[in-house]
């Protein structure tokens, strides 16, 4: 019998590389992977919008009379809820003052909207009010704090900040 | 002249396709190692959500400062007490003027009592240093729903 002089090599059609097969997997996977991770962006609530001064003296110019002048907000923990006192009625949730504001905000969105959150109330919660009251279009909304105490000497600010 | 049954073999093959597959896969991987390390070292706090909002770009001339539940804050991702984040807005507004911003990420589960000196904290300075009444600058980070 003749002996082959040479190894026999498969036919390159024959031959399945699965290399750039599975390398073009991992990409594909790995791409997947990082888009649906992908960071969630973050959005911001900024005072030229929310929280055009912090409700301690803010001046309320006396425009002709309306009908409604102000909308303060108390937002108040009750158990383990939170429920928001307006106008000496209490609002149940976060969910039913929506309508209630929407309302409010039909008539004069242009009132100030103060709202005064008791200490234990969650921050999540704040901010649920407040982006209800930036839904409902309302144009200014501010905190109410205390005056502020113990503020040091005002030096006077160079001129380029003065009013 | 006897004619060869089987092809020739070429003397080099190179095949390219594996070489630019790995070095996509080392891109990708550099590009993913580098944004998951920006994000860590952010440590932010985990935010409320909201349905409104605005995707405004970052202020460069801005500090960022988080409060977490337990009332703990950082300041531009390093611990910092109250009175060094009074004095950063102190320098800030006194060095950028109204052009100055605070980025306040606040902890969803965070109470309100730890979210308001920082409140305090910067109408204060503002009415301080920059003397008006409405306040600019303050910026409340949210996610979005």
């Amino acid at each position: 019998m003749k002996v082959p002089s040479y190894t026999r090599r498969r036919d390159s059609r024959e031959m399945l590389s699965m290399t750039p097969m599975i390398d073009i997997v991992f990409l594909l996977l790995i791409f997947f992977v990082c888009a649906s991770i992908g960071q969630r962006p973050l959005f911001y609530f900024s005072s030229e919008s929310v929280a055009a001064g912090t409700g301690v003296d803010v001046p309320i110019e006396q425009p002709p009379p309306k009908l409604l002048e102000k909308i303060d907000l108390k937002i108040r923990r009750q158990g383990e809820q939170t429920v928001v006192e307006m106008d000496g009625r209490t609002i149940d949730s976060l969910e039913a003052l929506r309508p209630v504001l929407l309302e409010l905000s039909e008539l004069a969105s242009d009132v100030p909207v103060n709202i005064d959150a008791a200490d234990e109330i969650p921050y999540a919660d704040l901010i649920a009010v407040l982006d209800i009251c930036r839904e409902t279009k309302f144009e200014s909304l501010n905190f109410v704090l205390p005056p502020p105490k113990g503020r040091r000497p005002a030096a006077a600010p160079p001129k380029r900040y003065a009013e | 002249m006897r004619i060869p049954t089987r092809p020739r073999e070429s003397g080099v093959n190179v095949n390219i396709t594996s070489l630019i597959d790995v070095i996509f896969l080392l891109i990708i991987f550099f590009l993913a190692a580098s944004h998951f390390g920006r994000t860590t070292a952010q440590n932010l706090p985990e935010l409320p959500e909201a349905r409104s909002g605005d995707a405004v770009t970052k202020n460069p001339l801005s500090i960022d400062v988080n409060i977490f539940a337990d009332g703990t804050l950082t300041l531009q991702d390093a611990p910092a007490t109250l009175a060094q984040v009074e004095a950063a807005i102190h320098d800030g507004l006194i060095k950028h003027g109204e052009s100055f911003g605070v980025y306040l990420n606040g902890e969803k589960t965070a109470d309100f009592s730890h979210i308001k000196p920082i409140l305090l904290a910067y109408q204060n300075e503002f009415l301080t240093v920059i003397g008006k009444r409405t306040i600019t600058g303050l910026n409340f980070s949210v996610l979005k729903q």
